[in-house]
């Protein structure tokens, strides 16, 4: 088997702890090393004696410089590394978070300008009355709350549009009311079509989707109190088809 | 460096810079008399060839761990010892001369000679690790030299209560048989070991050995066997008196 020495760097480590009088601190592999083999004890006091000999030589000390002179660098390139993804992620958190206030305000912004059109007296006016199985929430105090009651739902928009602007139906009635009904909320909603002693049902959404009325009716038509805010119908047959679907804004 | 792997460029020395190692390295082994100097420039041009042969390896192995400069000294260092080794028998390397005695009129030569010599036998004595203030002790102790009461405090903190004053810092006439015999009680006390007087022997012989080769390896002067090691060894004790001495001196001053 063959006798394993030291590796150059090894041998350097302890010359350099020697003439720092750092040698107790040399890993106990090296120093136990060298207490034994006479070559690489050899070559550690031959190299004691050339870095004495050459401690203030110019031309080595550059080497080290260099190499110091990488090392920083490569820390340096580090750290702007790090500090630069800190800052996009920082730019995105940001940028979301401002957008999703825009998203908001944007909404706000639409109520806004429903709510400009209300006279005066029905702004922030509900009614207390409603007709039908309908769950009034009493509580209209905050002024949040009565922007986003008319936030418009994107999916029901887009099916009360679909009934509007095309006869896209099944066969049924023909609609009297009108694709978006706009009444004052002191005024109750009445939902009219054609077609007596013919029974349908009746859903009446709020601008969540969230079911607020379900009732039957074979007279052709449907009334219902509702507070301020956006709402929509929809009528169907007794085979729960949609029959037509319409747009309700109570001011 | 914050465990970064260093990546040495293949232009981190110059052939310039190779050569001046180089011509470091051999020369202080021409000073040394351990080549010629008539071989010194071809020496240094074998070394270079080498470091250039393998300097992509020799670039990649470095671990950031020493020096830079001193991994290329150690590198051509050790390429040095090779061409030594193989060269050796056919070169006519002159002697070096004797140690000279201790007396009290040296020349400035032989002052600074000495001083070189003595620093290079601490260097020898750290190399044995702990066992440095034991070897220093028993070798004072056998040589008859002034110890110091240092030496006996590293060797053993409670010299006090184990008496060793009583041992080392007395003057005595004791032969070889029974200073062996004295010191592998001295191990046994403060060590806790049972060593037999012929094994202290074998034990002290080897270590006079050993720093006899390491210092025919590295002395840049003097030639030496056991009783040049003995007169270095006289120099090194009085020179280490003489800094104690002076040191209390000044803390009294």
């Amino acid at each position: 088997m063959d006798y394993k020495h030291l590796s150059e760097e090894e041998i350097a480590r302890a010359a350099e702890a020697m003439l720092h009088d750092d040698y107790e601190r040399l890993p106990s592999e090296i120093s136990l090393h060298l207490k034994d083999c006479q070559q690489c004890a050899n070559e550690v006091l031959t190299l004691c004696s050339i870095l004495e000999e050459n401690a203030t030589h110019k031309g080595i000390h550059h080497l080290d410089a260099l190499l110091l002179h990488t090392r920083l660098q490569t820390v340096t390139r580090l750290i702007v590394g790090i500090a630069a993804s800190v800052l996009v992620i920082i730019g995105i958190y940001f940028w979301y978070d401002n957008n999703d206030l825009k998203l908001n305000s944007y909404s706000e912004n639409n109520i806004n300008q429903s709510i400009d059109q209300q006279s005066d007296t029905s702004a922030g006016s509900i009614p207390d009355t409603l007709e039908g199985s309908f769950p009034v929430s009493d509580n209209t105090s905050d002024m949040n709350t009565e922007l986003l009651a008319f936030a418009e739902n994107p999916e029901l928009e887009k099916l009360a549009q679909r009934f509007n602007q095309s006869p896209f139906r099944a066969e049924g009635p023909k609609i009297i009311t009108l694709g978006t009904l706009t009444v004052d909320a002191t005024d109750k909603v009445f939902l009219k079509w054609e077609g007596d002693e013919i029974e349908y049902l009746i859903q009446v959404n709020d601008n969540s989707g969230t079911s607020l009325v379900e009732s039957k009716s074979a007279t052709g038509s449907f009334e219902i109190n509702l507070p301020a805010g956006l709402y929509y119908w929809k009528l169907l047959d007794t085979e729960y088809n949609l029959v037509f679907c319409g747009k309700i804004i109570v001011k | 460096m914050l465990g970064l792997k260093t990546h040495i460029r293949q232009d981190a020395i110059t052939d310039e810079e190779l050569l001046t190692l180089a011509r470091k390295v051999v020369s202080s082994y021409v000073t040394k008399k351990s080549i010629p100097h008539r071989e010194e420039a071809d020496v240094t041009m074998a070394i270079i060839e080498k470091f250039l042969i393998k300097k992509t390896v020799i670039l990649g192995r470095f671990k950031g761990e020493s020096k830079f400069s001193t991994y290329c000294f150690a590198v051509l260092n050790r390429m040095c010892c090779e061409v030594i080794r193989n060269q050796q028998k056919s070169w006519n390397l002159s002697e070096k001369q004797d140690i000279p005695e201790l007396a009290d009129t040296l020349s400035q030569t032989d002052l600074l000679l000495i001083k070189e010599e003595i620093k290079l036998l601490h260097r020898i004595f750290f190399l044995f690790g702990s066992e440095k203030h034991k070897i220093k002790l028993f070798f004072a102790f056998f040589y008859q030299l002034q110890v110091l009461e240092t030496h006996l405090e590293s060797y053993d903190a409670k010299y006090k209560i184990h008496l060793l004053e009583e041992i080392f810092l007395k003057d005595h006439e004791f032969s070889k048989g029974e200073m062996y015999q004295i010191l592998a009680e001295v191990i046994k006390v403060v060590e806790n070991k049972e060593m037999k007087p012929d094994a202290v022997r074998m034990w002290m012989n080897k270590c006079r050995t050993t720093i006899i080769e390491r210092l025919n390896a590295n002395a840049y002067y003097c030639a030496y066997d056991s009783d040049s090691f003995q007169a270095l060894f006289e120099y090194c004790l009085h020179s280490e008196a003489v800094e104690r001495e002076l040191t209390l001196e000044l803390n009294n001053y």
